[in-house]
């Protein structure tokens, strides 16, 4: 009779920790696919605005900061730098920073 | 997926060293574009305008979508479902399929157009930067149909998925560096 309990115990346990996963698994698209919306649509914006003509200082600023925030989505989330080291996880950011700062100060 | 977990790089170390090579590369080449363009604006201005900027938009949402799809593959082989992660991971290399047909279509309307490295220096850093960008997405979809491959073996697991994290991460490296190649060389003016 212990043995069925703990038997029945041990299943119960499995079946919590399976439901929890599932959980897991479902917020995390969830949340994945909440960056994606804003990854693309930040990529419609930057389109319209190339289409648009618009260029000069605000442009610029739209553009580079919608990539600064597009490329940081996917460092973090993506790339899962959130989950990293952060003498490791600041490098891409950095990089990030480095490369829009350089392009801004040559337009 | 505990809530408390050690801080780790996500998949092999060796890769993100590799990572960060790249990262370093493309990062001089866009500087290199930003520099020769403030010499030459009204070059770069007229010559940027005879890209097709629509299929350099659904590129990047070609490659966003892609890049989302290996996350889940990611998340779902650590929920422990394999035949899910297979799904994304064939969704993502198939997506790629996608980004390297348009860009052919690009490289084949520019070639018929008589437009080569040589034609100025505007199409010199868009022709190069963009084939050096697709040789490494064709690199990206070798790894991942590898880890499919290996996925489809039962290779990877709730507790074994270091090899899906390791393609998945050089991957995002690809779409990282195509969302500052897009607005840089086909819509900043």
């Amino acid at each position: 009779m212990p043995n069925s309990t703990t038997n029945s115990q041990t299943l119960n346990k499995q079946t919590v920790d399976s439901q929890q996963t599932d959980l897991d698994y479902r917020n995390s698209t969830r949340k994945t696919f909440v960056i994606w919306v804003g990854l693309v649509s930040l990529t419609l914006l930057g389109y319209w605005i190339g289409m648009e003509g618009m260029s000069g200082n605000l442009a610029l600023g739209i553009l580079l900061g919608a990539a600064l925030i597009k490329g940081q989505f996917v460092i973090t989330y993506f790339m899962e730098m959130v989950n990293a080291p952060l003498k490791w996880a600041i490098i891409p950011t950095v990089w990030l920073l480095l490369v829009l700062a350089i392009i801004a100060l040559m337009y | 997926m505990n809530s408390i977990s050690e801080k780790k790089l996500p998949g092999d170390f060796a890769i993100w060293i590799f990572i960060y090579a790249e990262l370093l590369v493309f990062g001089v080449f866009f500087a290199s574009y930003a520099v020769t363009r403030s010499n030459h604006i009204e070059l770069f201005n007229q010559s940027q305008l005879l890209l097709d900027r629509t299929a350099g938009m659904i590129n990047t949402v070609v490659l966003i979508t892609s890049s989302w799809f290996v996350v889940n593959a990611v998340h779902a082989i650590k929920a422990g479902k394999q035949n899910l992660s297979v799904r994304w991971l064939a969704g993502s290399i198939g997506m790629g399929g996608i980004f390297l047909g348009v860009k052919m279509f690009e490289f084949i309307t520019k070639h018929n157009e008589g437009i080569t490295l040589s034609t100025n220096k505007f199409y010199m850093f868009y022709l190069s930067l963009t084939f050096f960008h697709f040789m490494h997405v064709i690199l990206g979809m070798v790894i991942l149909a590898v880890i499919l491959v290996m996925a489809r073996r039962g290779k990877y697991s709730a507790t074994e998925y270091t090899g899906i994290e390791t393609g998945a991460s050089y991957w995002h490296m690809v779409d990282l560096v195509w969302i500052i190649l897009f607005p840089l060389v086909y819509l900043i003016q």
